[in-house]
């Protein structure tokens, strides 16, 4: 199975030229931008609630 | 490792990058909360057959995965025009500051295959390397890398990054994405 046994880096897209590099570091950096945007924006109530009763549920509960 | 935190916590803690991943797919941050939710529920109902000390954060991508594609795709694909259109008005416009040409980039995005932009998000985006994007998408890692390559590739040429590794004028964006008016005419 082995789930993280990668050597991360390696297995990462590797440019050629500097054009590629260039391209990379863009898009890589927008991508980043992009989910770390999405990451910081506070859950809205319905997404709280539900992990609230969750965490209810685990307590409760299993 | 983390068993002792709990399902619930661990769950949590992959909150911000689930639903980060679900507004790629989505590209609608309401659908994509009610993307979350729906995955955060089946993963919840199935949290025994998690694995304690196995990836929980691919886990959970596969299952905002499937869902997203077996219930919330054709909605998607009913304003799939629009998000078009918006994209597109995005992109012609100049990209002079990073709020605008993070606009544009996603505008670009948007415009590549699924296929191709799901692999791109999963290991540009969230850090996956290929064979865990590989696990969550569920095709061979070499499919992966391809998918990669073919976005990045696509992507470059309508970012219109030049040959020397500047970003050039937006006419290149226009001309990447179809053209500008006039030339079209």
């Amino acid at each position: 199975m082995a789930p993280d046994d990668d050597g991360e880096d390696a297995d990462k897209p590797q440019a050629e030229t500097p054009r590629e590099a260039q391209a990379d570091d863009l898009i890589a950096r927008n991508l980043r931008r992009m989910f770390e945007h999405a990451e910081t924006e506070a859950l809205p109530d319905r997404l709280r609630d539900l992990l609230k009763r969750l965490e209810d549920e685990e307590r409760g509960g299993s | 490792m983390s068993a002792e935190r709990g399902f619930h916590a661990q769950l949590v803690d992959q909150m911000p990058a689930l639903r980060a991943f679900a507004r790629t797919l989505a590209r609608d941050a309401s659908q994509a909360d009610d993307l979350t939710q729906e995955a955060v529920m089946k993963a919840w109902a199935n949290r025994h057959r998690f694995q304690e000390g196995t990836n929980l954060r691919a886990w959970l991508f596969t299952i905002l995965r499937n869902t997203f594609y077996s219930e919330f795709r054709k909605r998607r694909r009913e304003v799939a025009d629009v998000d078009g259109e918006h994209a597109a008005r995005l992109a012609s416009k100049p990209a002079q500051d990073d709020a605008m040409a993070l606009k544009d980039f996603e505008a670009a995005l948007a415009t590549l295959p699924e296929d191709q932009r799901e692999a791109l998000v999963l290991v540009g985006a969230a850090g996956m390397a290929y064979d865990e994007a590989a696990e969550v998408i569920g095709v061979a890692t070499g499919t992966v890398k391809s998918r990669v390559s073919r976005a990045r590739a696509a992507l470059s040429e309508k970012l219109g990054v030049s040959e020397s590794g500047d970003m050039v004028g937006d006419s290149n964006v226009d001309a990447a994405l179809g053209g500008p008016p006039d030339a079209a005419a």
